[in-house]
């Protein structure tokens, strides 16, 4: 009886791990360049979530039909100083399509710039522009000429970033 | 052709060239237009093909990239390697579910293949990875269904291309129709700017013509006239002077006679001599009132008892001569008419010369001049016992070198001046076709017209 029991509940939990938004993305991010400890790292979402302070900031997405948006994250700052080297002055983002863009440390620190991880469907799967992505806390609606300007930088899909010079 | 007409026609011809010209810019505009909306819509439509082209192409290098990660896998068992292929894959789906939405977008509905579905459904490949479970059959079954969807992304990547490689071709013609019509528009605006040019100094030559034309026959008017009156003038002038010449012969005899002189019959004479010299000075005064050229006068108020006692005066004689009757009805004295008098005298004058030409060889001959007044006008109806102008004639009358005499007899301008003159006064002239005789009627306006009593100056 127990042991019927047990596999019922095991069964459940693994239909529920398959099917709960809670899970991270398995998709994890290189972290090349000049990093602190002078390896490459591949850093899981879980593991960003164990070592980064969690924001939260509420966005209209101007990726996703301006819906209004609650997303969680890092800032991206606070992920520099965590693993990058202190004479890093700019970061390389690649997304998982090849798409790149080269980020100042400074227009991180001024935009206060985040790493996304999660929304209020939960985390954000690869097909969700997860595992992670750039956003910036905008409250308001963002228009089409300051997208023009600060679209460079919203990159979803993060697949590697590069600490450099 | 008169040169008025020609005027006229030449106006009316470029208006009508103005305005076909203005209906073919227009067509020209409007087709132009309709091109340029195309033509955007080609241009706005092969932007969005190119997006969409992109898109699948995204999605194709996603699944490529999976593909590799599967091969690798297959050779290193790295799990790793796995999840690296499930993020490409993912990435592809969300490339091509853009794809889609933009299709939807434009009105091109496209449903997602049941094939694609089903490779996209990264449940399964998640249920295999959570259990780290995945077969070597598995990973050949997730290949093969990657290998048939980019086959099918390829099919309707050259869909999309297909359709705009017949895009550019329509756009080059499009292209090809604009620069025409953009020429044929310069070469139209040209033309009828030339055009327009070309009438408006056209016209304004024909004008300055006409208007020197009619200053010539003006002064040949007043030539032929003067012409006519001074052989009337020299035999008015005649007849004082023959009575002149006659009294002084006797006169002159009468004083040789000097113990037999008649003071009685020498007064007598010396009076007759004195009245004709009167008749003379007046014959004189008469004639160079009417050769002279009043245009430039100003209007004054003058007596219609004035206007018509010189009227009487200047055609006298003729009227003797005709043997016709001139009776003035109804005229009031004491009524000024604000007038150029040269001009309406000369225009009372032409009509009682009219009057005795036309009734010269009738047998009842007479002239009648009836005036009637009214709050704002005063008619003057002016009759002579002719049996009116033919029917044909009456559209004519006042047109200029329109006449009814022979070239020696008249010019014809004499009605077609006098009507101006009136409309110079702001009065009327017209026929009147009900009466059986011949009726010329002029109203003058009595705007300024006052009454006159005796002591008061007229000028």
């Amino acid at each position: 009886m127990l042991k019927k029991l047990f596999f019922t509940l095991l069964s459940l939990s693994i239909c529920l791990s398959i099917y709960s938004k809670e899970t991270p993305p398995r998709q994890k991010i290189d972290v090349t360049g000049l990093t602190l400890g002078g390896k490459n790292l591949k850093i899981s979402v879980d593991e960003l979530e164990k070592n980064l302070p969690l924001v939260k900031t509420t966005i209209f997405d101007p990726y996703n039909k301006n819906e209004k948006t609650t997303f969680e994250g890092f800032y991206f700052y606070d992920f520099v100083k965590k693993y990058a080297k202190p004479e890093v002055k700019t970061v390389y983002v690649k997304a998982i399509d090849g798409y790149s863009i080269e980020t100042p440390i400074e227009t991180m620190k001024a935009e206060k710039m985040i790493l996304a991880i999660k929304d209020q469907q939960g985390y954000l799967a690869v097909n969700r522009m997860g595992p992670t992505r750039v956003i910036y806390p905008i409250e308001k609606m963002i228009d089409k000429d300051l997208l023009l300007k600060i679209g460079l930088h919203w990159v979803w899909q993060i697949k590697s970033l590069e600490f450099r010079k | 052709m008169q040169l008025k007409e020609y005027s006229q026609n030449a106006l009316k011809s470029s208006i009508r060239i103005i305005v076909v010209i203005t209906v073919l810019l227009s067509a020209i505009v409007a087709f132009s237009y309709i091109n340029l909306v195309k033509n955007e819509f080609l241009q706005e439509t092969t932007y969005h093909n190119r997006f969409q082209s992109r898109l699948i192409f995204k999605s194709i290098s996603g699944l490529s990239k999976a593909l590799i990660y599967l091969k690798d896998f297959e050779q290193q068992k790295e799990f790793d390697l796995l999840i690296e292929a499930e993020g490409m894959i993912q990435s592809a789906h969300s490339d091509y579910k853009i794809f889609l939405s933009e299709k939807h977008i434009h009105g091109e509905g496209y449903p997602l293949s049941p094939k694609l579905e089903f490779t996209f459904i990264e449940e399964k490949i998640a249920e295999h990875l959570d259990q780290e479970k995945i077969q070597p059959k598995d990973v050949s079954i997730i290949k093969e269904r990657i290998y048939s969807t980019i086959e099918e992304m390829y099919a309707q990547e050259a869909d999309i291309w297909k359709s705009e490689a017949l895009r550019f071709e329509e756009i080059a013609r499009l292209r090809e129709r604009n620069r025409m019509y953009f020429y044929f528009m310069i070469v139209f605006f040209i033309a009828s700017e030339l055009g327009l040019i070309y009438f408006s100094l056209l016209r304004v030559k024909l004008l300055t013509r006409i208007e020197q034309q009619q200053e010539k026959l003006l002064i040949s008017t007043r030539l032929s006239t003067l012409g006519e009156m001074s052989a009337e003038m020299a035999h008015e002038i005649n007849n004082p002077l023959m009575v002149i010449n006659g009294r002084i012969k006797l006169i002159n005899e009468a004083l040789k006679k000097h113990d037999d002189i008649d003071i009685e019959k020498i007064q007598k004479n010396v009076e007759i001599v004195g009245r004709n010299g009167e008749r003379l000075d007046r014959i004189v005064k008469n004639y160079k009132l009417l050769s002279k050229n009043g245009t430039q006068d100003s209007f004054e108020f003058i007596s219609l008892e004035k206007i018509f006692n010189d009227l009487q005066e200047i055609t006298e004689r003729r009227l003797i001569d005709a043997n016709i009757q001139l009776t003035i009805e109804n005229l009031n004295s004491k009524i000024a008419m604000p007038v150029k008098y040269v001009q309406i005298l000369q225009v009372f004058t032409n009509l009682v010369s009219n009057s005795m030409h036309a009734i010269q060889d009738l047998d009842h001959k007479w002239i009648k001049i009836n005036i009637v007044y009214t709050s704002t006008d005063v008619h003057f109806h002016f009759v002579d016992s002719g049996n009116g102008i033919s029917k044909d004639h009456l559209p004519h009358i006042f047109n200029a070198f329109f006449t009814t005499k022979s070239s020696r007899e008249g010019t014809g301008l004499g009605l077609n001046i006098s009507a101006k003159i009136i409309q110079d006064h702001g009065g009327k002239i017209y026929y009147n076709e009900h009466n059986p005789h011949t009726e010329f009627v002029v109203i003058l306006p009595r705007t300024q017209a006052q009454y006159v009593g005796p002591g008061n100056e007229i000028s």
